[in-house]
């Protein structure tokens, strides 16, 4: 008796693939696709396979980037604001040891992990994984950082905290002299850099080549 | 999704892993004890008790959004004087010092926000509940932009935080954190939680037209 799951690949051939849509659930076959083309799902319109021409290069490269990028955007600081005859400099993670020797431990523990720990685990994972399909090799337990990196992936808030600084600025712009520092246009360049790593790249493309090593 | 089999009419189902949507053919009445053979997390045809725990997750932070408001998240005290600052008198201020655009991000950010998003999310629960027959599309694109905007509210947790670190003299000008920040960080971690809890493809369960 032949079973399903062979039945489904025997119809499989090469140029039409079985897709499932994450979002509603609906089975369909992807035709080949071209590079820089997205398939999108016949009922609710999510996309199901983009394809896009050398992602793995380009994501690989930024994500480097972004990671080089990360350390002086979080520790140089932000603005320098006079206030009162007195300078003050703020940087996240000065900022957050601040909140801490404050006693505000809630708050300094939310910008640590959401603004500092949770974006340094989101891209680190990300290299981690992209330098194993990169270079075909089973790094240990790849496929268990990735997992990481797809649970953690939408807790990461750097460009929320670039806008509150922005805020921030406006807000302090009555009472006090500001000044941009060098750390804000690292934490610019950072974003954009990072932003664009994960969009070369789908999260079920880098899942199926983790799964050809 | 069912697949029906032609050749030994076995009725298989095809469900994709709720992590990394590796494809997987089981049996129709297949244990949770499964496990993916991509990445090694439990296979479940839908999320496990979805809209229960997002039902949880939403009415605690409602309960929570009450005290953020309630409270100042922020008090400002310069040369002795001291003012609490609830969400909305922040907005307030910003209106009344000719800041529109300010005003239009901090309202959007932290009163809109996770209103909409609390409210969306009760919004999609109850339709599947009720079973309507309508706006499959558009309610799932809600779902999406209720995901979307999720994080933007922390805006108001960084904003305090950076200006109680550079508003730190002491007597002559400080910032500090009040207690409804607390209860509005909660909100958003909460509605964070919802949003990541719910699970698109029951809104589709209920559509039976144009299957395959």
């Amino acid at each position: 008796m032949q079973n399903s799951a062979y039945y489904l690949n025997k119809k499989n051939t090469k140029s039409n693939e079985i897709r499932i849509c994450l979002n509603c659930d609906l089975l369909q076959n992807v035709s080949d696709l071209k590079p820089g083309f997205n398939a999108r799902c016949r009922r609710c319109g999510c996309i199901l396979v983009s394809k896009n021409s050398g992602a793995l290069n380009k994501s690989l490269a930024l994500t480097i980037a972004s990671l080089i990028l990360f350390f002086p955007a979080v520790c140089f600081p932000l603005l320098r604001v006079k206030l009162f005859g007195e300078t003050k400099s703020a940087s996240i993670l000065n900022g957050a040891s601040d909140l801490f020797n404050s006693g505000f431990f809630f708050i300094a523990a939310l910008v640590f992990l959401f603004a500092f720990l949770i974006p340094f685990l989101k891209y680190l994972t990300l290299f981690y994984t992209l330098l194993s399909v990169y270079f075909r090799i089973k790094l240990p337990f790849v496929s268990r950082v990735f997992k990481i990196y797809c649970l953690i992936k939408s807790f990461a808030m750097e460009e929320v905290f670039l806008m509150a600084a922005l805020t921030a600025l406006t807000k302090l712009d009555s009472i006090a002299d500001y000044e941009i520092e060098s750390g804000f246009y690292f934490f610019s360049a950072f974003i954009i850099i990072s932003v664009s790593a994960i969009s070369v790249i789908t999260d079920s493309e880098i899942w199926e080549r983790l799964e050809n090593l | 999704m069912t697949h029906y089999d032609e050749t030994s009419g076995d009725e298989k189902t095809i469900i994709a892993c709720n992590v990394c949507s590796k494809l997987h053919y089981c049996e129709k009445s297949f244990k949770d004890t499964v496990k993916c053979v991509r990445c090694g997390s439990r296979i479940y045809k839908r999320k496990k008790d979805s809209a229960q725990k997002t039902w949880a997750f939403l009415i605690a932070a409602l309960i929570f959004y009450i005290p953020a408001n309630i409270y100042p998240i922020m008090t400002f005290s310069a040369f002795g004087k001291t003012r609490g600052d609830t969400i909305i008198s922040g907005v307030n201020a910003f209106i009344k010092s000719g800041l529109w655009p300010l005003a239009f991000i901090v309202f959007t950010a932290s009163i809109f926000v996770p209103l909409a998003k609390i409210f969306g999310l009760m919004f999609i629960l109850c339709s599947i509940k009720f079973k309507w027959d309508l706006f499959y599309k558009e309610r799932t694109k809600l779902y999406f932009i209720v995901e979307f905007i999720g994080k933007w509210s922390m805006l108001d947790v960084f904003l305090i935080s950076l200006l109680t670190s550079i508003v730190s003299l002491g007597n002559i000008a400080s910032v500090t954190p009040g207690p409804g920040i607390t209860y509005f960080a909660f909100v958003v971690i909460l509605t964070l939680f919802a949003a990541m809890s719910f699970d698109p493809r029951l809104i589709w369960d209920n559509n039976n037209k144009n299957e395959r």
